[in-house]
């Protein structure tokens, strides 16, 4: 009798595979997320709980993975797999236990909202961290910082090179931060989950692929976001199957409740919109900071100017012919200037620059410059250089033309 | 969507980057010519932004599937605008192509809403979708044309596009520069060095100007001639560095080549810490 109410109350039997995968994600997260929780509440444990993994990586890598790379760094990212993988054996080991000590037992009605709860509170923070942080472009700098246009770009790492992609726009930045944030701030909300899900899974993706394809250090944590939003998104997966493709009725989701008592039940959901509320200000506040602090106050003429024409007493000076020819001229501070020659490297000049006046003072002791500006991208400077009349036409660098 | 599908997933759209575009500044391109050549430079990326268009489409062909479909085409497309407008790219096109899918999403908005805000019962569409007419019965036809045509535009660009690659290819910086003993200064040494088409050695010098030699390879011998006269021997110490030694313009020279990293493997399951910022 006992029996049939609880099967009335929480819901028919679920089939053998969803039980032993229901085990084996609750015992991931609980070794991954919700053990750790607790365990670094108080320093002595954290401390020995560290050692512990130092000593079962190491024991691992010697024993089975061999990893040609120094582990003992514990944000590594050799060490940060090797650990992966132990988890996920240790995850497979109890869910084994698991699955034969209670095989009797239909569903897990009881602690499956609890788990559904933990992956958004995970997966919303990580959501809205990464969205925050691209919301006020402060990721990829944007735009790129001076020194990364000069480079070729065979001297860059694919991964900077895809870091610098996107911060030549600082727009698509923020824009690919809002979808983040979007998803982000629907997990909190029990009813928007799915949608916050789909999007987030969408989002995790795109980012695993570029991170595979442009050697991004962050392939594992990436991929461990997809999975979140797969499993958050997998209850549901008839109800998508009933919608966009054998288009019945679908019944709306049906997430046991956490209490049974409808007041107490609410408030874990409530906690976590607020928390999700709280990391989207602590977020901004951050990225703020960071932004300010990559973006200080630009000089007159800010960016890394070519130079087109270069007359030297009267006569044109062409390209790769005079090593002392200049090549590329960087405003990067207030109160110097950078030019690099043709051959050699970069000089640094004292500048005195007068905006009002269209004059510049170069070097010590100072050359007097006039410049003109007949194009918004185009300086024309004139005066006396090291002796002789040099006449120089500057262009600002493409990449930079419509953000700075 | 499924012509750009196609012409991405075999990657053609965008050329992928060749050695000699390596030795280019970053700060020279546009936006969109940037944008273009980083995807460019991954044809595996590109592959997959070219399938996630064509799966859009294909499912568009289908009346049971079209919803779904529809979804994902305006998932593409909202960030192919994006793209473009950020990116400084044409706008048009993709503009108008996402204004089809947002009208093919419409009759279905009420039942988005409930499944994907509301979280409430859906109900079936009120006309359940069906090939109806022969219409509809073509519509799958035409999407295989429209595979083929594509394919059949991409497969030979794609040959064209990834001509068989020379032993060295890529592009290398000359680390050191040794003449008759003394590391170099002068301004017309050698700075960088680009194996990229068969028969032909690139060099940049030092002040910039770029210079293509005849270049015959002896590999068995291990010799290196430049425009039939500069003979080199080379050798390849480790992965990714090659050492010439031989009389250039009468002088003893020896240069040491590195590869530029891009010209490297890229591919790292674990990522060395200097990858990090």
């Amino acid at each position: 009798m006992s029996r049939v109410i609880t099967e009335r109350h929480e819901g028919p039997r679920w089939s053998l595979a969803t039980r032993i995968a229901f085990r084996f994600v609750f015992a991931y997260y609980a070794i991954n997320s919700l053990l750790p929780y607790l365990v670094y509440r108080s320093e002595f444990l954290g401390e020995r709980y560290s050692e512990f993994w130092d000593v079962l990586v190491l024991l691992a890598d010697e024993a089975v993975f061999h990893v040609p790379y120094e582990l003992f760094n514990r944000f590594n990212d050799s060490y940060g797999w090797v650990r992966f993988l132990c988890t996920l054996a240790f995850a497979g080991m109890i869910a084994a236990v698991w699955s034969v000590l209670d095989r009797n037992r239909g569903q897990y009605a009881r602690l499956y909202p609890w788990l559904r709860l933990l992956m958004r509170y995970l997966l919303a923070g990580a959501m809205i961290r990464y969205g925050t942080i691209k919301v006020i472009p402060s990721q990829m700098i944007a735009p790129p910082p001076l020194f990364v246009l000069q480079a070729r770009i065979g001297d860059i790492f694919p991964n900077h090179l895809l870091w610098w992609t996107v911060g030549a726009s600082p727009a698509f930045e923020t824009v690919i931060g809002l979808a983040e944030l979007l998803g982000g701030a629907l997990l909190l909300v029990p009813r928007t989950t799915l949608l916050g899900a789909v999007i987030s899974a969408a989002n995790m993706l795109l980012v695993f692929l570029l991170n595979m394809c442009y050697d991004v250090p962050v392939k594992l944590y990436s991929l461990q976001l997809f999975v979140m939003a797969v499993i958050l998104i997998a209850p549901d997966l008839r109800r998508l199957a009933d919608v966009f493709f054998f288009h019945r009725r679908a019944e709306p989701s049906r997430v046991p409740p956490l209490f049974r008592r409808r007041w107490l039940d609410r408030i874990p959901h409530v906690l976590l919109f607020l928390f999700g509320l709280y990391s989207i200000r602590s977020g901004l506040e951050l990225a703020s900071e960071r932004y300010k602090r990559m973006n200080p106050p630009r000089p007159p003429l800010y960016g890394v100017w070519s130079v087109e024409g270069f007359e030297r007493d009267g006569k044109e000076v062409p390209l790769h012919t005079e090593p002392d020819r200049w090549n590329l001229v960087m405003f990067l501070t207030p109160g110097s200037l950078r030019v690099e020659p043709m051959a050699g490297e970069w000089k640094t000049y004292e500048l005195g620059l007068d905006m009002e006046k269209k004059t510049m003072k170069l070097g010590e002791p100072p050359s007097a410059f006039s410049f003109r500006q007949p194009e918004k991208d185009v300086i024309v400077l004139d005066g006396q250089f090291e002796g002789r009349r040099v006449r120089a036409k500057l262009r600002k660098m493409p990449l930079i033309r419509r953000t700075t | 969507m499924i012509a750009s599908g196609i012409v991405r997933l075999i990657p053609v759209e965008m050329p992928p980057l060749r050695p000699l575009g390596q030795l280019q500044r970053l700060g020279e391109l546009t936006q969109g010519e940037l944008l273009r050549m980083v995807v460019g430079a991954s044809p595996v990326f590109q592959s997959f932004t070219g399938l996630a268009a064509l799966l859009g489409g294909l499912l568009l062909l289908f009346p049971r599937t079209t919803l779904l479909g529809a979804l994902i085409c305006a998932a593409n497309l909202s960030m192919a605008i994006t793209l473009a407008v950020c990116f400084d790219l044409p706008k048009l096109y993709v503009s108008c192509l996402f204004v089809l899918s947002l009208l093919l999403l419409a009759p279905d908005l009420r039942r988005l809403v409930d499944l994907f805000f509301l979280d409430r019962a859906v109900e079936p569409p009120r006309t359940p979708p069906a090939a109806d007419g022969w219409a509809s019965r073509l519509l799958p036809l035409l999407g295989l044309v429209v595979i083929a045509l594509g394919a059949a535009v991409a497969v030979p660009r794609l040959v064209q596009l990834h001509p068989p690659k020379p032993p060295f290819y890529g592009a290398w910086t000359v680390e050191e520069l040794i003449v008759d003993g003394e590391e170099s200064a002068d301004p017309r040494r050698w700075r960088r060095a680009v194996f990229q088409d068969p028969g032909a050695l690139d060099i940049e010098l030092a002040i910039g100007s770029r210079k293509r030699h005849a270049l015959d390879l002896d590999m068995s011998g291990k010799t290196l001639t430049l425009d039939r006269r500069t003979r080199f021997t080379f050798q390849e110490p480790e992965d990714g560095v090659l050492i010439l030694e031989g009389r250039l313009d009468g002088r003893h020279t020896r240069a040491k080549l590195r590869r530029m990293l891009i010209s490297s493997p890229w591919f790292h399951w674990i990522t060395d810490e200097s990858r990090y910022y």
